[in-house]
């Protein structure tokens, strides 16, 4: 059957090349990820990672598996096993003079690419009288006022509201 | 009915539709209208090497974001806008989102709780640097749509139906899994290819192009074909105002082929896997996107190109079942890190916040 071959795919696909050593290399999930002193949700924040940091993996708490111990930029603490990953995030494709150059997650993240809203060209199609003729409700050109006002609520969600949501929803669990 | 965009009959009719804006005339009157310059064999097959060009080339980053805020509009535009209050006054501010005043309106409330929500789970993705951006369209009709690189939106219809916080987690989380898997690339390619084909054959006097493209004034036909013409290979410059045609006209075709089929069966499987997978991973229990999907009514225009709701549910716990079984066996299955692998019946549906309210 073709849905439990994907299902199964995915599953036996995750589960064939990980064998993680202590002091093998690992990556952050998440914003603002918090390096503990102990493997508590109370415990003293040591230091607060973002997506794909590395880190050096040394193993699971033996009486709190959920917690695992990492070491990260210069210090040594607990962090919740779902905010890491064996695999580090996708690099991406930027248009480079010479093509196209592919760049890391976190370089991506500070080419300015990252940061873009609508595009001036996704701008001039919308505004382009040819889509906006007609019956139209909303026009195209009402589309795109709207969607720049979309991106400018998003954009301007800040890494603490985020983090606080993390929380939020950490804080239902307990 | 208007407002019932996004079900599958109503958005095709709306493409056709606005497409009819472009309408000038029959097919020969295009044809003659560019036979002006109709081109040799030779400039043909030279074309046609360009398409083939064209499609082979990857996809950049700057691609995608065009063609996905190209296609983010289509999408707005007909599911009857966004549940958002634009600011009155300078228009040239709101090209600067990170400075735009946005009032604190109750339909901009549901905006901000909806980003924090999505960018939450986003930034667990294997994409988590893209501007994430996430929004509620204003039709009754139940669905939840995507475009590349980056924006996800859900219908008023969709959020009435969903009672926690893990259910809205699940759907954002499914849309956000279309983007990180890139699987809007598998049509948008061959469209590429397709419309510049059409395009080529038209300038070369062919019918069979020329009808492709009857929508498109003659005028608009030759812009895209300079545009083609000017092609030296590497990565197109779809944000450049000469490539405006060929943006228009590939993602138009882009919106007609999604609307026509969706994505494969599939996709739209591991959308629901993958999506899951980020849900628990950021701390909602499995059972809010699964009794989600399993309440939509069958038989309906629900997710009109997805499976049958039972067999997405069906996937789902296969998936759950046995992930659960191999940890009870030989430890947690795949990544140590994979959040099957702890005690889910721990984890929340988590209340909705009452921002929500909004768009009921």
């Amino acid at each position: 059957m073709r849905q439990s071959a994907v299902v199964l795919a995915l599953v036996l696909g995750a589960g064939a090349a990980w064998a993680l050593a202590p002091g093998d290399r690992v990556f952050v999930r998440g914003r603002d990820v918090a390096v503990l002193q102990s493997a508590a949700t109370n415990a003293t924040t040591l230091a607060k990672l973002q997506p794909g940091d590395a880190v050096v993996w040394r193993g699971a708490d033996k009486k709190k598996p959920t917690w695992h111990k990492v070491e990260a930029k210069g210090t040594s603490g607990f962090v919740y096993f779902a905010n890491l990953s064996v695999t580090p995030p996708a690099s991406e494709l930027l248009t480079s003079p010479q093509g196209a150059k592919k760049v890391d997650a976190q370089a991506f993240a500070s080419s300015g690419a990252a940061g873009k809203a609508l595009t001036e060209g996704a701008i001039r199609y919308g505004n382009q009288e040819e889509k906006n003729k007609g019956e139209l409700h909303p026009t195209m050109k009402e589309a795109v006022r709207q969607t720049q006002t979309l991106e400018a609520i998003a954009v301007q969600r800040t890494d603490q509201e985020i983090a606080a949501q993390a929380d939020r929803v950490a804080g239902e669990q307990q | 009915m208007r407002r019932a965009l996004l079900s599958l009959g109503a958005l095709a009719l709306v493409a056709c539709s606005a497409a009819a804006g472009f309408m000038k005339g029959d097919t020969n009157s295009i044809v003659s209208g560019i036979a002006e310059s109709t081109t040799t064999v030779v400039g043909l097959t030279q074309d046609l090497s360009k398409c083939d060009q064209i499609g082979a080339a990857e996809v950049t980053f700057d691609e995608e974001r065009t063609i996905g805020g190209a296609v983010a509009l289509n999408w707005v535009q007909q599911g009857g806008g966004l549940l958002v209050d634009v600011p009155t006054g300078d228009a040239s501010a709101l090209g600067n989102p990170k400075t735009l005043g946005v009032q604190a309106t109750p339909r901009n409330q549901l905006h901000r709780y909806l980003n924090v929500v999505g960018k939450n789970l986003a930034s667990r993705s294997t994409r988590p640097t893209l501007q994430w951006t996430f929004g509620v369209l204003d039709s009754e009709v139940v669905n939840a749509v995507s475009a590349p690189g980056g924006y996800v939106f859900l219908t008023r219809g969709l959020l009435k139906r969903v009672s926690n916080e893990a259910a809205l987690a699940g759907v954002l989380s499914h849309e956000i899994a279309h983007v990180t898997r890139k699987d809007a690339f598998a049509i948008y390619q061959k469209t590429k290819v397709d419309q510049c084909k059409s395009l080529a054959y038209a300038k070369a006097g062919q019918k069979e192009g020329a009808a492709v493209l009857r929508a498109y004034s003659p005028g608009f036909i030759n812009q895209a074909y300079s545009a083609l013409q000017a092609f030296s290979g590497g990565a197109l410059d779809l944000n450049a105002a000469a490539n405006n045609a060929l943006l228009t006209l590939f993602s138009d075709e882009f919106v007609h082929r999604y609307l026509e089929g969706g994505y494969a069966r599939d996709q739209e499987i591991s959308a629901d896997l993958t999506g899951l997978e980020l849900a628990v991973a950021s701390g909602y229990s499995p059972r809010g996107f699964v009794d989600f999907i399993g309440a939509l009514p069958p038989g309906q225009n629900f997710w009109a190109h997805h499976p049958a709701p039972s067999d997405r549910v069906a996937s789902m716990k296969l998936l759950l079942g046995k992930t659960r079984l191999a940890s009870a066996t030989s430890g947690p299955p795949g990544s140590p890190f994979s959040p099957f692998s702890q005690d889910m019946s721990a984890l929340p549906l988590v209340p909705l916040r009452d921002e929500l309210a909004a768009a009921r």
